[in-house]
């Protein structure tokens, strides 16, 4: 079923399609969070606060955009808003080993994860949003363009010198080959 | 070309987004320049670095939580909402054998009937020039009605065995919206109200009444499911003195 589906469904107070959105969209959000905080407690704490805001605001989707464009904007919001609030980004705090990976990938998946999360720490805002969206949630120059409200064109070139500068974070932290 | 340009296209290609002119510079380059090839193997190294940072799943207390906390606050219009669907559900059909009978004569067209009563002396629209992208099965037919103190979209599309009725609208002033239809062939299940003080809606058999009185009305949605496959028709008119325009619910060869 479509995202417009379940949102007009959301609205006429089909609370199992609102189920079905969060199901959808509840790993990038927490992604997103994940790497705008630094913090898996946050992440979920911001994860639930966003859908919930969306539960809420749900009539103000423009069904002519991408829904993922919508919830994105609520998501950042929060993000910025949990920034303001006092907490500071952090160094990711190591979770248990992923099973789909041996520990010697786990403890350099860690390692790079700590590293690239504090180099995204260190970036501005507009920067550390195009890396989550290009290299971790996956959009495309379009997709991403879409979202910021932005040219593609200006989406590639801001997207070069956000990692431009992450890959001298990078190197400052002894990434081989950043 | 300067080091900058060059790692543009790198990115661009690594990111799968080059277009066919940027791949053919890019390789020329690589297999004329060692340092090129160099600025690639750092450009993958970056790429690799970010890709090799482990995805994370939120913790599945995130969704049990959020649903719980939904469940709980319903959102504000919700209940009357609600309300409304339970008018709009199927019902049994009573009407007297001579309306039958009448109903029946005007032919097995059901009839479906938006009718906006906006003010002013009516203009027939012309039909959307833009293409509507929502996703909801497919579209048959599209219009726009034009008028000097605001303007309304309509929109069909069918999806399986359910019309849906798209409306997006400004108005300067309140707006009055009729769907008429024909509850033989039609069993509305969803009423997406207009948003802005004020607005309701009513519904009588064969007849959903929406008033917009906010400053604007838009995504208006209306679905009922089809019981019967075959024509059927929207028409629109605004304003007192009516202006009109007919929408197919069903694509013209599922008409014949």
């Amino acid at each position: 079923m479509t995202d417009e589906v379940l949102v007009l469904r959301s609205l006429g107070g089909d609370t199992g399609a609102f189920g079905e959105i969060v199901e959808r969209y509840q790993r990038v959000i927490y992604t997103l969070a994940m790497r705008m905080t630094g913090s898996p407690e946050d992440a979920s704490d911001l994860t639930q606060g966003v859908f919930l805001k969306a539960w809420r605001g749900l009539s103000g989707f423009d069904p002519h955009r991408r829904f993922f464009s919508w919830i994105y904007r609520i998501a950042i919001h929060e993000c910025l808003n949990h920034r303001r609030g006092g907490s500071r980004f952090q160094a990711l705090e190591m979770d248990p080993v992923s099973e789909a990976r041996g520990p010697e990938d786990c403890v350099q998946g860690h390692e790079i994860e700590s590293h690239v999360q504090q180099g995204l720490a260190r970036l501005s805002e507009g920067d550390r949003q195009l890396i989550i969206l290009r290299h971790f949630l996956d959009e495309s120059y379009e997709a991403i363009a879409e979202t910021l409200g932005v040219p593609a064109k200006t989406v590639k070139s801001r997207l070069f010198t956000a990692r431009q500068r992450l890959r001298v974070e990078l190197e400052r932290r002894g990434v081989e080959d950043s | 070309m300067s080091d900058e340009r060059l790692e543009q296209w790198i990115d661009a290609v690594l990111d799968g987004e080059a277009d066919a002119e940027e791949r053919e510079a890019l390789e020329r380059r690589l297999r004329a320049d060692p340092e090129a090839r160099e600025r690639l193997s750092q450009r993958q190294a970056l790429f690799e670095s970010l890709r090799a940072v482990p995805n994370h799943e939120p913790p599945p207390e995130v969704l049990a939580s959020v649903m719980a906390a939904v469940r709980r606050e319903p959102r504000r219009a919700a209940g009357w909402r609600e309300r409304l669907a339970s008018l709009l559900t199927p019902r049994p059909v009573r009407r007297p054998r001579m309306a039958l009978a009448a109903g029946f004569a005007l032919g097995s067209l059901a009839t479906l009937a938006l009718v906006a009563l906006i003010d002013r002396s009516p203009r027939m629209g012309a039909p959307v020039s833009g293409t509507m992208t929502r996703p909801i099965g497919h579209t048959v037919d599209q219009r726009r009605i034009a008028l000097s103190r605001g303007w309304i979209e309509a929109e069909t599309r069918r999806a399986d065995s359910e019309v849906w009725v798209l409306l997006r609208g400004r108005f300067a002033e309140s707006a009055r919206i009729e769907i008429h239809f024909d509850d033989r062939e039609l069993s509305p299940v969803l009423v997406v109200p207009p948003t802005g003080d004020g607005s309701h809606m009513e519904t009588s058999a064969g007849r959903t009444t929406i008033v917009a009185r906010g400053e604007h009305a838009s995504r208006l949605a209306w679905r009922a499911e089809v019981a019967r496959p075959g024509p059927m028709w929207i028409s629109l008119r605004a304003g007192r003195e009516e202006a009109q325009a007919e929408l197919a619910v069903t694509p013209p060869a599922a008409r014949e």
